[in-house]
């Protein structure tokens, strides 16, 4: 980088007058909008799984009332995929924690060393 | 090397993909100033760079969970936002047509071309007269100090074309800081 390049980096940093205030209302409609996208998130899955129980029970006790062998495999059916749909999501939602602990825990080590490598420098 | 900021960032966004509100609190924090300054540079308004961030934030609480990989997240939040200026200057251009002349718009830096400052504001408005694509570049490069690799990550084209952007934009910055000085 030659003069004229800290020069313009100089330049385009300076002059910028941000307004804290403002920043601070930004944050908060933010926050709040990240909140309300967490809950959605929490009550679609809370529906679905819900709405999985339901199903599950219903060709549950259809099965257990159904006459012909044709009620039958669309009650078990219905019964299987229910459940099955139930088992995806918690095992998914169960993936994703693991993924997301073990990539934490990773990071604050990577943390950690690069304290120790400032102290050190120090 | 990562610096320790860098690894602190990413810590931030894999919390936020897990849920943590007081992380998304911080993340906001941390890069709300930086993501305003850069869009001001870009656009040379303040409600307009202050829309640009809210728009920003907004498609980051939504797609935060679709991040991939943490290390990304400077490039990807830079992306969003550059992409949300240059949508918003192409608008303007279409709706104005209109092209500003070079010498009235350094009229009153001439008075007072001594000082750093004057140096300074003097390089902000040729900085204002390059393209919309060349400000980007040069904003990336020289102000929020990211590498070619990393510009062309964000802009998502060719490090060759990066290179030969900056290198235009740095070159025809200089030409308008010339007539400047000449005059």
């Amino acid at each position: 980088m030659n003069d004229f390049d800290k020069e313009i980096g100089n330049a385009l940093r300076k002059g910028n007058h941000f307004d804290s205030k403002r920043g601070e209302k930004l944050r908060k409609e933010i926050i709040q909008m990240f909140d309300e996208k967490l809950k959605k998130v929490e009550r679609i899955t809370w529906m679905w799984i819900v709405g999985t129980v339901i199903v599950a029970m219903m060709a549950g006790s259809g099965f257990s009332i159904a006459r012909d062998t044709q009620g039958l495999i669309l009650f078990a059916g219905l019964f299987f995929i229910a459940i099955l749909t139930q088992v995806l999501i918690k095992l998914w939602y169960w993936i994703m924690n693991c993924k997301l602990s073990v990539l934490k825990e990773i990071k604050q080590l990577e943390l950690q060393v690069a304290e120790l490598k400032e102290k050190n420098k120090t | 090397m990562k610096t320790y900021d860098q690894i602190y960032d990413e810590l931030l966004v894999l919390k936020c993909q897990d849920g943590d509100r007081n992380a998304f609190d911080e993340l906001v924090s941390r890069w709300q100033e930086r993501l305003w300054a850069y869009a001001y540079r870009l656009l040379g308004e303040k409600d307009t760079a202050w829309d640009m961030v809210q728009e920003t934030w907004m498609t980051i609480v939504k797609k935060i969970n679709s991040l991939k990989h943490a290390e990304a997240f400077p490039q990807w939040i830079y992306r969003i936002l550059s992409n949300k200026c240059t949508d918003w200057i192409r608008k303007q251009q279409a709706q104005r047509q209109l092209k500003e002349n070079i010498k009235e718009e350094f009229k009153d830096v001439k008075q007072d071309r001594s000082t750093q400052d004057s140096k300074y504001d003097a390089l902000r408005k040729a900085f204002k007269q390059l393209s919309s694509e060349q400000r980007l570049i040069i904003s990336l490069k020289y102000a929020e100090g990211f590498d070619v690799k990393e510009i062309s990550k964000i802009l998502d084209i060719p490090e060759g074309t990066v290179k030969s952007r900056l290198y235009y934009a740095r070159k025809q910055l200089q030409g308008i800081m010339g007539v400047i000085t000449n005059e």
